[in-house]
């Protein structure tokens, strides 16, 4: 029977018979209660990886657990993703799965990005982590042992019973912000009417926090839509906000600690013996600099120096001796990997002009692609594509595109002021200029690059290096690529 | 999606960022993209990282200001 998380939360939900718990143990423990109880937690969300920030960040956590030894320790989600040691990992965002485990985090949000390992490895994650993953809008697919709870609560030494939930936001494609690939098979749930009928777990607890991976403006959303007095805290992530201040929206506060470690959100939540909850929070910087746990100092290193990063993924059969040909290289990678007809990269976007002929490694890749751009996908015509070739010959300071899958020819006045950019076939042959192409490109590019044209584009929400990797480590052998020739630049008209 | 910088309304590709956002806007107003990219606040005056994820009808704030 296929395991449907929301499903079997409002199942719970009327069995619990939550409407009828307000006079039940929950409300007694308050009743009974005749001093303030404090629950204190420390938040942070989007680590993305950041691996190098953790030695600090452990200490900072030992540091309060000394002063809070009950504090709780919760991620709004995006553990994964933004730095090859852990993305490219032999059991790939596993490194942030150990150091969580080891800094003894309490509870995570889903994030988009914790796809982004592939459903394989996020199957193990939810099943190593030793903390609980929580997300209230998705149902994985038929079997997958996808150890995620819809809520969670968690009672506390001192009888405070907090309940957390989340909801991860989805896209107008009506998935995460992940490749689509990494969640086939599974059903998503609007976020926003998934969090209106959890409004009842407020009764299953003395307090009630949504550790939600939404992005602020859909927690105000959230927010707005709660009755009264049900939440006390939403705890976000997802649009990397830095929340230095208090932020009450309809009488609930929101959180949000930037991203990548730079900051983690300490809260204070007083539930006073009348039930009343007083709420604080103070944004504290994490950062690099200052004393470090030196256990995680010492893991960190260890998957720094992973010699896996400068193992062989592909052979080069000749040498690669300019931007061009390691811009050909780039683009082929991105068009074999993605399935587009045609791939583009600016020439900013090449960062070596050197291979050596011989053993390719994954951060060769990340050598000549270091930017972290994610490929977008375009539905563009012939005209199109040309106009973008116009405009972006400014704006590279007349410098052409890299093509795969067609080749251009550039017609350049006396004065060297673009006159036209011819596309042709591979074959040489004049490209149908009606067509539609899948054309793929760096986000750099999709964002600067003014042209007209009538799709505004999709990201696959995958690095153009992680694309170039999967295709070499498939392709094995590099052809030379000394010989190729697909951007000409004269002042003759072809006919 | 269609976001708005500053009072610009930009049509930008689903999944776009902070950064990508604020790069368009720079683009549609026909000037040169700066490195590093000004700061940017949401609609509530918060500070969000250029890599935040952005929303159908996200609306940013960046200190610069273009001639219409």
């Amino acid at each position: 029977m296929k395991k449907t998380i929301l499903l079997s939360l409002l199942a719970l939900l009327a069995l619990a018979g939550c409407g009828s718990s307000k006079s039940g143990s929950v409300k007694t423990v308050s009743e009974k209660a005749v001093a303030d109880r404090e629950v204190i937690l420390l938040a942070v969300n989007d680590m993305h990886a950041a691996i190098d920030n953790f030695p600090r960040f452990a200490f900072m956590v030992d540091s309060l657990r000394a002063l809070y030894p009950d504090m709780l320790l919760v991620t709004a989600g995006d553990n994964q993703t933004g730095n090859p040691i852990n993305d490219q990992f032999q059991e790939k965002g596993w490194p942030m799965i150990e150091l969580m485990n080891t800094v003894g985090f309490d509870l995570s949000a889903v994030g988009n990005h914790e796809f982004d390992v592939g459903v394989n490895n996020l199957e193990k994650h939810t099943r190593d982590a030793r903390f609980d993953f929580l997300c209230a809008n998705l149902t994985p697919p038929e079997g997958m042992q996808l150890d995620i709870r819809p809520y969670k609560v968690i009672t506390l030494p001192n009888g405070i019973r907090v309940v957390f939930t989340s909801v991860l936001h989805l896209n107008n494609g009506g998935i995460p912000d992940t490749h689509p690939d990494n969640v086939k098979g599974f059903s998503f749930h609007p976020p926003l009417e998934t969090a209106k009928t959890l409004v009842h777990l407020c009764d299953s607890g003395d307090l009630f926090v949504m550790l939600n991976h939404f992005g602020f403006e859909g927690d105000v959303e959230v927010a707005k839509a709660m009755p009264p007095g049900t939440v006390h805290l939403i705890i976000g992530g997802h649009s990397h906000t830095k929340v230095e201040k208090e932020q009450i929206h309809n009488g609930i506060m929101i959180t949000q600690a930037e991203n990548k470690l730079k900051y983690a959100t300490l809260i204070r939540l007083t539930v006073r013996p009348d039930g009343q909850v007083a709420r604080s929070m103070q944004l504290l910087p994490v950062g690099k600099v200052g004393s470090e746990r030196a256990d995680i100092r010492a893991m960190v290193d260890e998957y720094n120096n992973n010699p896996m990063l400068r193992e062989k993924i592909a052979e080069a059969t000749e040498a690669f001796t300019s931007y061009e040909q390691v811009g050909y290289l780039m683009v082929d990678g991105v068009r074999g990997a993605t399935g587009a007809d045609i791939a583009l990269t600016n020439p900013g976007g090449v960062r070596i002009d050197h291979l050596p002929k011989g053993d390719v490694s994954v951060l060769d890749v990340y050598s000549m692609d270091p930017f972290g751009n994610d490929v977008v996908l375009f539905k563009l015509t012939g005209n199109e594509i040309r106009a973008l070739m116009l405009s972006a010959f400014e704006l590279d300071e007349h410098q052409p595109i890299y093509p795969s899958g067609m080749h251009t020819r550039y017609l350049l006045a006396d004065d060297g002021t673009l006159k036209d950019v011819l596309l042709l076939t591979t074959a040489g042959d004049k490209l149908d200029m009606d067509r539609v192409y899948t054309v793929a490109m760096n986000s750099y590019m999709a964002s600067v690059y003014r042209y007209e044209h009538q799709d505004p584009g999709t990201s696959l929400f995958r690095p153009s290096a992680e694309s170039i990797i999967g295709y070499l480590r498939e392709l094995q052998k590099i052809p030379s690529y000394q010989e190729e020739k697909r951007v000409f630049v004269n002042n003759v008209q072809l006919n | 999606m269609k976001v708005t910088v500053n009072k610009t309304e930009i049509e930008i590709f689903q999944g776009a960022t902070v950064g990508d956002a604020i790069r368009a806007y720079y683009s549609f107003h026909g000037q040169r993209v700066p490195s590093p990219l000004p700061e940017a606040e949401d609609a509530y005056g918060n500070r969000v990282a250029h890599d935040g994820a952005l929303t159908e009808g996200s609306r940013l704030t960046v200190n610069v200001s273009f001639p219409d």
